[in-house]
């Protein structure tokens, strides 16, 4: 009887043992992935001021505002889903200047609200930092230059302590590159293109691994010139 | 893991379930009990099988018969009053034949006690009426072989040929492959795929062609197999087998012979759990080699010595090669030239490799079991044949073809794939015994198969096997570091010409496969007088699902340049852009899925997005009688198969409606193919001519499925047919298709001489027609689809042969083995393929025969055993045992070729292939040429001792033991397996020898003459170029 009980219980164990050994074939696909962006909108519309934005955060779903955002000045970095997305103002509670833009997958990503000086120009524009896994720079500090001025003109930029142009022929929606700058304060004038008359200045205090994005705004007549910093987390 | 233990549990319940059982496949015994005196036979006699419950009363003639007794050995006790019990022990049934057995009783007052007798088995059968050829574990376990693939290679009419069984010239696919009766076969290859642990064997039956009308499904021949039953004794055995010496590592020599860390455990374990009523076997295999490959001739590379080396043959080669640099300390190191994309000047790590082995293991786990139940007039057996086997797969998914090349892939061995692959049968029989003359069996069946190729550090997750970043965080950042974006892959090192793959770089594509069937067989047999008449029916119901080409670069691209894309599939059909997804994302690939959607998830039915499961059904009903008069055996029979093949096919196949904008075939257009139905006559006669002579002649027709390999694929794939205009080497489509079909003559006879030698001799005459074969359909004007590919029943096939073979059984110690097959197989086309190049050429397609490429014309084996008996020897020699094996063959045909370069580059040479034949001429008639002869020998040399209960089996033994360098393929250029003729004809190869120079050619030399790198890519390891090299395993079992 011994004997027939090892037996049956090792019949058992063996059986369990080769038929646990099935190939693991899985019958669902790998849960795909939901791209994101964090990305925050500054208001650089000098033609209507303060502007309500709103988005359309997926591709059939109902717009979200976010709020108010006063000229000159920023939201906080929003996860909004990567991708095609449609966004507007609205202007004294009308909504204007519906406008396809792309958020790219994984980007951290600056979308400012421009003036616009016809019908035919862009409301929004679209300027990259980074993709989220790409680390920053951890030896300098960096800033670019972009021009949200509704102007004929085109602008540079230039260190005002070293008197050296840094950026130069910037016209609305265009943008420098992220320059290095060592650690410390500098200041940076805005100039036409071509002539060493600055119009307006910023301060911008550089830290190693940070960076900042400064914008012309409004016109040579009435120039604002802001720095905000990218990213700040 | 809640779906394994569901199966788990379901598998446990039906094993172990009271109410279910099964019995085996089986024969029957008859036989006369009488008088020893006066040959008067005896009526009212009992005849039982011991052990069982089984067994017979004689009739007025003293005749008895015993029905439905499941193929094994056993001893059968003959009781009369007034006379002395006779016992027959050894008494062997085989499957489907009858056992004869006389029983000569002596009177009480003549002999004294109970009277025992060995059988023998005989060495004829007169009760079959074609070639049988039946061998069981003991038959082959003193041969030097390990598997019963090797074991089906010895026997007469069957051909062993780059990885594949052909049985009377029939293609490969054309073997018919059983467990306990039900089928084994990959209905998508053609190919077994169930292993039998040989401990675990029974028996296996070779019937080469000429089956009665029982059996169907196969057109050239049917093996089948079964397995041991738990005897009336607890019995356990333990073997252990390795081919490395004490202190030997893999890859490594002794004795001039590697070892390629190959080790094979195997546990049995049978008895009675309830005496007489239940028994059960089980049995366990784990096998595993470091390199499974065990390739001759196999070098190895040392990059950087080479450089040495061709350095210090030319110094100058430092200024000249862009590959080759020198550090301050003179150092000799190897650089990337970039001309591939690759970064230039980056250093090329460190390849060497050692001769003799690769790295390249692989591991299989089989389990064999049977559980028999007998309890009168029902008899229930379950058997379970499960297998898990896994190994590496170190190809380059950018390399196209069909193999891969190892050695070129070396520097990223962490990104090997892997190959997965579970095979599950599960058998149960249910056996009623009406009567002593009548029994009905119900049997079911329950296949299960499924693999993957999948990248071990990313599982079933494919996203990620291209996805930079998450190469960095499981393998480290310097494996991603060559990504040249996010999911843009590395590009290879070029030395010398030669891509080397970059560390990180993704090696497989993702790809999953399952099939399963349900099979229903009932058969009622009945006994009356001369006649079994027998019928039934079955039916077996598959459902397949495969998807292929997951995981690639270009996909992850897409969803990350389409974000909205690929939330769309994570959301499902529910997001306006699930459709877009779907075409966008199958056509990025080219992913071919059914029974899955594009993505991997399973589905079962047909959509507008997506292709359900293929389910072809099969079914069957036959009418058999088997007249057996004295020794005159007459069976005849007819069959009526049905084949639905579930093909969804254009409507239109002159002008398919296609969507070029979405690449996809609108299933509105598609059609279901209906339901064929063939009849099959069988008959078959076998005819004594003296005692010890039997004549017999068999006809019979025989219809079958082709493999599905090319019938099936997911509407993408179609699509890609229709509008690419690209070269497919295989469409995976066809147009209705009808069962092929095979008439086939044989005749022969067997004739023993004395009790020890038995001859016999059969020719054989098959016709075929209706194989699968590749056309092109010429689409009307003005139709959306070009011209397209496609498989059609068209190949026919002749072939003839004459089988002997010989057995004498031991005498003198000695014992032998002989068979020789003699074939003649032509045809149009060897594969589905074989007018690849016809096709797309605008040839015409041959319509005359011609040798196939599987035609071994003689092929034979002799098998030598010398061994001492338990009584003879002393203790030294007593029980030890030689056996040689002689195996040979006259190679088979092939065509001698040229062509062009094509497409190839510098690292493929001039290697001509047989999946794009588009650079391939021929230079003679098809299949003119043949391979050279093949011969090996192989020995063994056990001993065997007692120890106690235990027996202990020491052994060794050596596979081709000279070491012979047999070449079983060539290149087609040269006929040679040493030169491919690309180096050696200057025409080819000038200008490219011209541009890399000596480093190029030395590179060449190692990589794709030495090493075959470029046959293994374009035609697969399969059809490698010589036999293994020698192979010694030693190893020791014990059984109790």
């Amino acid at each position: 009887m011994r004997l027939r009980s090892i037996l049956a219980v090792g019949c058992v164990c063996l059986v369990a043992i080769g038929l646990l050994s099935c190939s693991d074939l899985p019958s669902t696909a790998p849960e795909f992935p939901d791209f994101r962006t964090m990305t925050r909108f500054i208001n650089a519309a000098s033609d209507v001021g303060d502007v309500e934005i709103i988005l359309q955060p997926t591709v059939g779903a109902d717009f979200t505002s976010f709020g108010t955002v006063p000229f000159q000045e920023n939201t906080p970095y929003m996860d909004i889903p990567a991708g095609n997305r449609i966004a507007a103002i609205r202007v004294g509670g009308a909504t204007v200047d519906t406008t396809n833009f792309s958020l790219s997958s994984d980007g951290k990503i600056t979308v400012l609200v421009l003036p616009k000086a016809s019908d035919m120009d862009a409301r929004f524009a679209v300027f990259i930092e980074r993709r989220m896994f790409d680390p920053l720079p951890s030896a300098t500090g960096q800033v670019r230059f972009i021009s949200a001025a509704l102007d004929t003109v085109n602008f540079a930029i230039v260190n005002t302590a070293a008197d050296t142009v840094v950026a130069s022929n910037l016209s609305l929606a265009d943008k420098s590159g992220y320059l290095n700058f060592e650690a410390g304060s500098f200041t940076f004038g805005v100039t036409v293109s071509g002539t060493d008359s600055v119009l307006g200045t910023v301060q911008v205090s550089v830290s190693n691994g940070q960076r900042h994005t400064a914008i012309i705004f409004g016109d040579q007549a009435n120039l604002g010139f802001k720095s905000f910093q990218d990213d700040p987390q | 893991m809640s779906q394994k233990i569901l199966f788990l549990s379901a598998i446990l319940f039906l094993l172990l379930g009271p109410g279910l059982l099964l019995a085996q496949t089986s024969g029957k015994i008859r036989g006369k009990v009488f008088d020893r005196e006066n040959g008067e036979g005896l009526p009212g006699a009992n005849v039982i099988i011991k052990g069982t419950t089984r067994g017979a009363a004689t009739d007025v003639n003293g005749e008895f018969l015993i029905l439905q007794v499941p193929a094994g050995l056993y001893t059968l006790r003959a009781s009369y009053i007034g006379y002395r019990d006779v016992t027959i022990s050894n008494v062997r049934v085989s499957i489907d034949l009858t056992t004869k057995l006389d029983f000569e009783m002596p009177a009480e007052d003549i002999e004294v006690g109970e009277i025992l007798i060995v059988s023998k088995r005989p060495l004829v059968n007169q009760s079959a009426t074609n070639a049988v050829r039946i061998q069981t574990l003991e038959s082959i376990e003193k041969l030097a072989i390990r598997g019963l693939t090797a074991a089906f290679a010895l026997q007469a009419g069957v051909v062993f040929q780059d990885g594949a069984i052909n049985i009377r010239g029939g293609r490969a696919d054309e073997t018919g492959f059983r467990l306990e009766g039900s089928n084994t076969r990959n209905i998508m290859s053609g190919q077994n795929v169930v292993t039998i642990i040989p401990e675990a064997l029974q028996e296996f039956q070779i019937q080469a062609g000429g089956f009665n009308a029982e059996f169907g499904g196969a057109n050239s021949g049917i093996i089948s197999q079964t397995l041991r039953s738990g005897g009336d004794d607890f019995h356990a055995r333990l073997q252990i087998e390795s081919d490395e010496w004490p202190g030997q590592g893999a890859g490594e020599q002794v004795l001039d012979t590697f070892s390629y860390g190959y080790q094979d455990y195997v546990l049995t374990l049978s008895g009675p759990i309830v005496k007489d009523r239940i028994k059960a076997f089980v049995a366990l295999e784990r096998e595993h080699f470091d390199d499974r490959r065990r390739v001759h001739e196999w070098s190895g590379l040392d990059l950087q010595q080479l450089a040495r080396d061709l350095v210090a043959e030319d110094p100058d080669l430092v200024n000249r090669n862009d590959n080759i640099e020198v550090d301050e300390n003179g150092e000799i190191f190897l650089v990337d030239s970039g001309i591939r994309g690759g970064r230039k000047g980056q250093i090329i790590p460190a390849l060497s490799t050692p001769d003799g082995t690769i790295d390249d293991f692989s591991n299989r786990k089989t389990l064999n079991g049977s559980l028999d139940f007998a309890f009168n007039p029902i008899l229930f057996r379950f058997t379970v044949a499960s297998t898990f086997q896994e190994q590496q797969v170190p190809s380059d998914p950018n390399d196209t073809q069909i193999g891969d090349r190892p050695l070129l892939t070396l520097l990223n061995k962490a990104r090997w794939g892997r190959f997965e692959q579970s095979n599950n049968l599960f058998t149960g029989k249910l056996t009623h015994l009406i009567s002593d003359k009548t029994f009905q069996v119900l049997s079911v069946g329950v296949f299960d198969r499924r693999q993957k190729k999948f990248d071990r550090n990313f599982g079933n997750n494919y996203l990620l096997y291209g996805d930079s970043l998450a190469v960095a965080e499981v393998l480290g950042p310097e494996f991603a570091s060559n990504y040249r974006g996010r999911a843009i892959a590395p590009e290879e090192f070029d030395v010398f010409k030669f891509p080397f793959t970059r560390p990180g770089a993704r090696m497989v594509d993702f790809q999953k496969e399952k099939q399963k069937y349900i099979s229903l067989d009932y058969k009622f047999t009945t006994q009356a007088g001369n006649h079994e008449l027998k019928f039934g029916g079955n039916f077996e119901r598959w459902t397949l699902r495969r998807i292929t080409n997951l995981g690639r670069e270009t996909q992850l691209n897409l969803l990350i340049n389409n974000p909205d894309l690929a939330r769309a599939i994570r959301n499902g059909p529910a997001d306006p852009l699930f459709e877009e997804a779907v075409f966008t994302y199958r056509r990025t690939g080219n992913i071919n899925a059914f029974g899955y959607d594009v993505f991997g998830n399973e589905i079962d039915n047909d959509s507008k997005l997506f292709d359900g499961t293929k389910n072809p059904k099969f079914g069957a009903f036959y009418v058999q009688d088997k007249f057996e008069a004295g020794d005159l055996v007459i069976n005849a029979g007819a069959r009526v198969d049905f084949f639905d093949f579930d093909q969804s096919i254009s409507k239109n196949l002159q002008d398919p409606e296609f969507d070029r904008t979405n690449f996809d075939v609108p299933r509105e257009s598609l059609k279901d193919t209906g339901t064929k139905i063939e009849i099959s006559p069988r008959f078959g006669l076998a005819i004594p001519a003296t005692d010890e002579t039997v004549f017999h002649v068999q006809f019979g027709r025989f219809v079958q499925a082709p493999q599905f390999n090319n019938v099936f694929s997911g509407r993408g794939i179609q699509a890609l047919s229709f509008g690419a205009g690209n070269f497919i080497v295989n469409p995976a489509v066809a147009i209705e298709l009808d069962p092929v079909v095979t008439v086939q003559y044989e005749a022969g006879f067997n004739k023993s001489f004395s009790d020890l030698m038995a001859f016999d001799a059969t020719i054989f005459f098959r016709d075929v027609k209706g194989q699968l074969q590749i056309t092109q359909i010429n689409t009307a004007a003005g139709a959306t689809a070009g011209a397209f590919t496609i498989f059609q029943n068209q190949d026919f096939a002749t072939t003839k042969g004459l089988e002997l073979s010989f057995t004498m059984r031991r005498t003198q110690r000695i014992s032998t083995q002989i068979s020789y097959t003699f074939s003649d197989a032509q045809g149009t086309g060897s594969f589905p393929n074989s007018s690849l190049g016809a096709v797309n050429t605008q040839d015409p397609i041959p319509k005359v025969v011609s040798p196939l490429d599987f035609n071994q014309r003689h092929r034979g084996s002799i098998a030598f055993d010398y061994r001492f008996g338990s009584e003879e020897g002393g203790p030294i020699l007593q029980r030890l045992g030689f056996n040689v094996l002689f195996t040979f063959n006259s190679g088979h045909a092939y065509t001698r070729s040229t062509g062009g370069l094509g497409q190839q580059g510098p690292e493929d040479g001039g290697i001509l292939n047989n999946t794009d034949p588009r650079n391939r001429e021929a230079l003679e008639d098809i299949g003119a040429s043949t391979t050279p002869w093949v011969s090996q020998i192989d020995l063994r040399i056990d001993k065997s001792i007692s120890l106690g209960p235990i027996d202990a089996n020491f052994y060794f033994y050596a596979q081709n033991l000279i070491n012979a360098e047999n070449v079983v393929n060539v290149f087609q250029r040269t006929g040679s397996a040493d030169d491919d003729g690309f180096l050696s004809n200057a025409g080819l190869s000038s200008e490219i020898v011209a541009s890399g120079g000596a480093p190029y050619v030395e590179l060449y030399r190692i990589a794709n003459l030495q090493n075959r790198q470029h046959q293994w890519a374009f035609n697969g390891f399969n059809r490698e170029l010589f036999t293994r090299p020698r192979e010694v395993r030693f190893g020791v079992s014990f059984e109790y």
